[in-house]
C-alpha cells in the first residue's frame, strides 16, 4: 500500500521538477549570456499557459499517429523518470523506453503534411540513428564492467567512477550523448526553432505542445539522474540525502552537459552532426567496448 | 585555443552585473539628436503650409474651421523625419523626445493638433488669423499685447492709416480694454 | 511579482510570431534587439517561437502589400485563440509614406482586427517591449471574455492618393 503513494506522489511531483529543472537550465543560460533571464518557473508557466490555449490542428492530420506519437514521447520519458529516481527496474529495458521517446516524436511529427515536419522527421531519424548506437554502447559498457543489470543491483560503497575507473569510457559517451538525446543547441537540428520552426512540433499547439514540451524536460531530468546514479552517486546514500543529493547533482550535470555547450557552441549541420556521432562517440564506444572485454578476460 | 575563450567568458558572465536595462523601472535613455515626437506651438504658427507640401508621409493636414484654422499631425502616418521641423520658418515645431514611443489602442485619435484662430482687426473689425509670436518678435523685439494688436491690424487699415494713427488707435484700444478677442489675442483661448 | 502570478498566471508566458508584410526591415531591426541581451524580454517570459500555432502575440511589419496579403490573412487564420495581434511602426500601423499605393491591400487594421499599434519609424525596442506587456492585459481579458473586439477600421484616405 505504502509503495503505491510514493509512486502516486512522484509521478506527480516528479514532471513539475522536471519542469523546474528546465526553468533552472533557462536562467543559467541566460546568466551565461550576460541577461537577467526568465524566472525559473518560466517552463511551468508556459506549460499552464499552454493548457489553457485552444488547439488548432490541420485538417488532414492523423489523430491515431499523433496520439500514439504523444503517448510514446510521454511513456519514453515519464516511465524512465520514476525508474531512475526509485532505483528501480532493468538498465536495458531503460533504453529500449528511452528509445520510445524519440520514435515517439517521430510519430508525431509524420502525423502531419508539413514540410517543416516531415523535414524535421527526416533529421530527427538521421540524427537518432547516429547517437542511439553510442548510447547502447555506453550501457552495455556499463553492465560490463560492473556487472549489474538493474538498477538496483548497481549498488557501490563509494563512488562507481572511483571504484570501477572502466566506467569512465561510458560517462564521457554519455556526456557526448546527452545534449542530441536531450535536443539542445549545437545538436538539435531537428528541433531547430529558427530553421524548421521546430520540426515535428510545426504544427502542433496548446495542450499537445504542453505534452511535448514536459517530455522533453522529464527527458532530461531522467539523463541526468540516470548518469548520477550510474556513474557518481554512492549506493550508501539513502533517505532525504539521496534526494538531496541527486538533485544537487543533476543540476550541476546540467549546467555542464546542456547549458556550457549550448552556449559555447552554435547549431551545426545535420551532416556535420551525424559525421561527428559516427566518428568520435561511436569510435570510443567501440574501443571501449574492446578494452573491457579483454580487461574481463584478464579477471579485472 | 578558441574553446578556452569561449569558456572563459562564460565563467565571467556568470559572476558579473548583466548587461540588461532595467527598462519598466527606470526611463528609456535616449541618445543626442534623438528624432522623437513632432511638437506644435500654435502661438507660434502662421499656416504657411511648408509642413504639409514638405511631409513625405502625408501625416499633416491643415483644416479650415469655422474661426480659424486647425492644423493636425497624425501620428499613425509620422515617420519622425523631423522634416517639418526643419521646413518650418517660424519654429512653431519641435523634437519633442519627451515621449520616445508611443503605443495606443486606438491610432485615430494619436494626433497632436492645434487651431491658428481669426481675431478682428482693432481698427475695422475685420478677421484676420492671429499673428504669430514669432513674428513678432522677429519685427518688435518682443511679444507684448500691444505690438500683438499692432500686428493684428489687417493689410487694409495699413495701408489707410499712418503709422502714428495706429498707435494712437492701439493705446485707445488698451485704455478703454475694448478689444473682442484679447483672450485669443494673448493665447489664453481658442488655440487648442 | 507575487506568488500567484509566478505559478499560476498563463499571461506571464507570451509567445511572439512576427509576421513581415512587405516591411523595409527597419522595424525587424527593432524587434531584434528585444531577444537580445541589453533588452531580454524573456525575463517577462516573452520568447520567440517560429510558427504561428504555438504564438500567442502576432506582431506584424510593413503596410499589408497586394502580394503578401494572402499569405499574411492564412497566417494570421492559423494563430490559436486567445492571440493579440500588434501592428508594429508606422507602416504597419497606417501605410506610412507607402499610404495611398496601388500596391498596397491597405493597413492591416483594414484587413483584420488590429489590437495594439506601436507607433514610431521604427519604433524603439522599448516601445515594443511595452507593447507586448499591454498584450498581457489584453489576454487576460481575452481568457475571461470579457474584451470587446475591436471592429475592422475604415481610413477612407488609406486607399486613395493624396487628400
Amino acid at each position: 500500500m505504502n509503495i503505491y503513494i510514493t509512486y502516486i506522489v512522484l509521478g506527480l511531483l516528479l514532471p513539475l521538477v522536471a519542469l523546474l529543472y528546465d526553468g533552472i537550465e533557462r536562467k543559467m543560460t541566460a546568466r551565461i549570456q550576460g541577461r537577467v533571464g526568465p524566472p525559473i518557473t518560466q517552463s511551468w508557466l508556459d506549460f499552464v499557459k499552454l493548457l489553457t490555449k485552444k488547439v488548432k490542428l490541420p485538417e488532414d492530420t492523423n489523430m491515431l499517429m499523433l496520439f500514439s506519437g504523444l503517448v510514446l514521447m510521454f511513456a519514453g520519458a515519464f516511465i524512465p523518470l520514476i525508474m531512475v529516481f526509485m532505483r528501480k527496474g532493468d538498465l536495458i529495458l531503460l533504453m529500449y523506453l528511452m528509445v520510445g521517446g524519440t520514435l515517439g516524436i517521430l510519430l508525431t511529427g509524420l502525423a502531419f503534411r508539413s514540410p517543416y515536419s516531415r523535414v524535421g522527421v527526416s533529421r530527427e531519424m538521421q540524427m537518432a540513428f547516429a547517437y542511439e548506437i553510442s548510447f547502447i554502447f555506453a550501457i552495455v559498457i556499463t553492465i560490463m564492467v560492473t556487472g549489474c543489470r538493474t538498477l538496483e543491483a548497481c549498488s557501490a560503497s563509494s563512488i562507481p567512477l572511483i571504484k570501477w575507473p572502466l566506467l569512465l569510457i561510458p560517462f564521457i559517451l554519455f556526456l557526448f550523448v546527452a545534449p542530441a538525446k536531450v535536443g539542445v543547441v549545437p545538436v538539435d537540428i531537428g528541433e531547430a526553432e529558427s530553421e524548421i520552426a521546430e520540426g515535428p512540433f510545426v504544427e502542433i499547439g496548446g495542450r499537445y505542445l504542453a505534452i511535448a514540451k514536459l517530455s522533453k524536460s522529464m527527458k532530461m531530468l531522467a539523463l541526468m539522474q540516470l548518469i548520477t546514479l550510474l556513474y557518481l552517486l554512492p549506493a550508501g546514500v539513502t533517505g532525504v540525502w539521496y534526494w538531496i543529493a541527486s538533485f544537487v547533482i543533476d543540476g550541476v550535470l546540467v549546467f555542464f552537459t546542456i547549458s556550457v555547450v549550448r552556449n559555447a557552441a552554435s547549431r551545426i549541420k545535420i551532416d556535420q552532426a551525424v559525421k561527428f556521432y559516427a566518428t568520435v562517440p561511436l569510435a570510443i564506444g567501440i574501443i571501449g567496448l574492446v578494452i573491457v572485454y579483454l580487461m574481463r578476460g584478464w579477471g579485472m | 585555443m578558441k574553446v578556452g575563450v569561449i569558456l572563459k567568458h562564460i565563467w565571467e558572465n556568470l559572476f558579473t552585473e548583466p548587461m540588461t536595462k532595467k527598462f519598466p523601472k527606470e526611463p528609456v535613455q535616449l541618445p543626442e539628436g534623438f528624432r522623437g515626437r513632432v511638437g506644435y506651438i500654435p502661438e507660434n504658427c502662421i499656416m504657411c503650409n511648408m509642413c504639409v507640401l514638405n511631409c513625405p508621409a502625408n501625416a499633416i493636414e491643415i483644416k479650415p474651421e469655422e474661426d480659424g484654422k486647425r492644423w493636425t499631425l497624425h501620428y499613425d502616418r509620422c515617420i519622425n523625419c523631423m522634416i517639418c521641423v526643419e521646413v518650418c520658418p517660424v519654429e512653431a515645431l519641435y523634437n519633442d523626445d519627451k515621449e520616445p514611443f508611443r503605443v495606443t489602442s486606438d491610432r485615430i485619435s494619436a494626433i497632436e493638433t492645434g487651431k491658428v484662430p481669426m481675431v478682428s482687426c482693432p481698427i475695422c473689425g475685420k478677421k484676420v488669423p492671429r499673428p504669430s509670436n514669432t513674428m513678432v518678435k522677429r519685427m518688435m523685439k518682443e511679444v507684448t499685447p500691444r505690438n500683438l494688436l499692432k500686428a493684428a491690424v489687417c493689410p487694409q487699415c495699413k495701408k489707410d492709416h499712418k503709422p502714428e494713427e495706429i498707435d494712437a488707435i492701439i493705446d485707445k484700444i488698451l485704455e478703454e480694454g475694448s478689444y473682442p478677442d484679447m483672450d485669443k489675442l494673448l493665447g489664453k483661448e481658442g488655440l487648442r | 511579482m507575487s506568488l500567484w502570478s509566478l505559478l499560476f498566471d498563463p499571461e506571464n508566458s507570451i509567445w511572439v510570431y512576427r509576421i513581415n508584410a512587405g516591411s523595409c526591415n527597419g522595424c525587424e531591426i527593432e524587434i531584434t534587439p528585444l531577444f537580445t541581451p541589453r533588452y531580454d524580454a524573456e525575463r517577462f517570459g516573452i520568447k520567440w517561437v517560429g510558427t504561428p500555432r504555438h504564438a500567442d502575440v502576432v506582431l506584424v511589419t510593413g503596410p499589408v502589400t497586394a502580394v503578401a496579403k494572402e499569405s499574411v490573412m492564412e497566417v494570421l487564420s492559423q494563430v490559436p485563440d486567445p492571440h493579440v495581434v500588434i501592428a508594429v511602426g508606422s507602416c504597419g500601423v497606417s501605410g506610412g509614406v507607402f499610404r495611398g499605393s496601388y500596391a498596397l491591400e491597405g493597413p492591416l487594421d483594414n484587413l483584420y482586427p488590429v489590437d495594439l499599434y506601436v507607433l514610431g519609424c521604427p519604433p524603439k525596442p522599448e516601445g515594443i517591449l511595452t507593447a507586448l506587456l499591454e498584450a498581457k492585459k489584453i489576454l487576460k481579458a481575452k481568457r475571461k471574455g470579457q474584451y470587446q473586439e475591436k471592429p475592422l477600421v475604415v481610413d477612407p484616405a488609406g486607399m486613395v492618393m493624396g487628400r
